[in-house]
């Protein structure tokens, strides 16, 4: 939905928390949740919230896998949330190309 | 909610906040970037290998002892398969231990996985027919593709090594009997020293991530 006049902006990855989560992912393939909490400098409860607004809106996948015997919660980016990144960075260059 | 009332911001919060969310997207991919292990032992035997194949083969060729020249050629290559195959396992595994896969260095070791068995290929073949400076000449081409691949991808002192080897195939080309001896050791620096450049870089953002 539209929010301002100008350019769309996703909602939900234009939070600073999803943002980078979302930036983590376009680096790298897959990212573990506690390599992202020390990452983003965030708290496993809100890291929690922001990695399932993501899922639930499918722009990361989530998958729990054991590695040295051990649980991890591995992130990783989905075309569709690569996509939402390529919009909101180009939707924020156009921004910055605005005459004032 | 925060991003509404960002958005609500008059044009120069606004812009100062673009420029806020950029700087922070560049922030988490290159930190991300710093984080994707440059598997420096690998490319260090590499260097090493294609070292000791090119000088052995200018000497076997000098003295006329062509014999010799797989005695050499496939324990160098054996060498080298075993230690870059266990380098990547064991890089594979350390990036799951550390919580990041890295998409680049899966599509750099794909570049060198389908680049080496072309090689292979194409240096048997070259045995039977004589091709553009032969073997010697075409490795030193795959190897200048590939760390070039690595540059772009991933980190630019790997396209200066790249570039260097292309400059020596072609003055190699013109100086032929020394061409094994210049072809050797552009290779094998064009591995090792951006390897030690990268594995430096790497340990001290690693020192760094673990103080801050």
């Amino acid at each position: 939905m539209p929010k301002a006049d100008g350019p769309q902006f996703d909602d939900l990855i234009l939070s600073r928390a999803r943002l980078g989560i979302v930036s983590t992912l376009m680096a790298g393939d897959e990212a573990e949740f506690t390599f992202l909490r020390n990452a983003l400098k965030l708290s496993d409860g809100n890291l929690s919230v922001q990695i399932r607004k993501l899922e639930k809106a499918g722009y990361i996948k989530v998958k729990k896998v054991f590695v040295e015997r051990k649980p991890k919660t591995f992130c990783k980016i989905t075309p569709k949330g690569r996509k939402a990144m390529f919009g909101l960075l180009k939707h924020l260059e156009n921004l910055l190309r605005q005459p004032k | 909610m925060e991003e509404e009332l960002r958005l609500k911001e008059s044009d120069c919060d606004k812009e100062t906040f673009v420029t806020d969310d950029l700087k922070f997207i560049r922030d988490m991919l290159e930190r991300t970037h710093r984080e994707i292990d440059p598997e420096a032992f690998s490319m260090i035997i590499w260097g090493l290998v294609s070292m000791v194949i090119y000088f052995g083969a200018y000497f076997f060729v000098v003295y006329k002892i062509f014999n010799w020249i797989p005695y050499v050629l496939f324990p160098s290559l054996a060498v080298g398969g075993i230690v870059g195959g266990f380098s990547s396992y064991r890089v594979s595994k350390r990036q799951k231990a550390r919580g990041m896969v890295s998409h680049i260095w899966k599509q750099l070791n794909w570049v060198w996985f389908i680049l080496l068995p072309n090689a292979v290929i194409w240096s048997i073949l070259g045995l039977f027919q004589d091709y553009f400076g032969g073997p010697g000449f075409l490795w030193a081409a795959v190897y200048a593709i590939a760390l070039s691949m690595t540059g772009i991808l991933y980190s630019r002192e790997w396209l200066f090594g790249g570039i260097s080897i292309f400059i020596a195939i072609i003055v190699a080309f013109f100086v032929r009997p020394y061409s094994y001896l210049i072809l050797g050791a552009v290779m094998g620096l064009a591995c090792i020293i951006p390897a030690i450049i990268a594995h430096r870089r790497y340990k001290r953002s690693e020192a760094e991530y673990a103080q801050g």
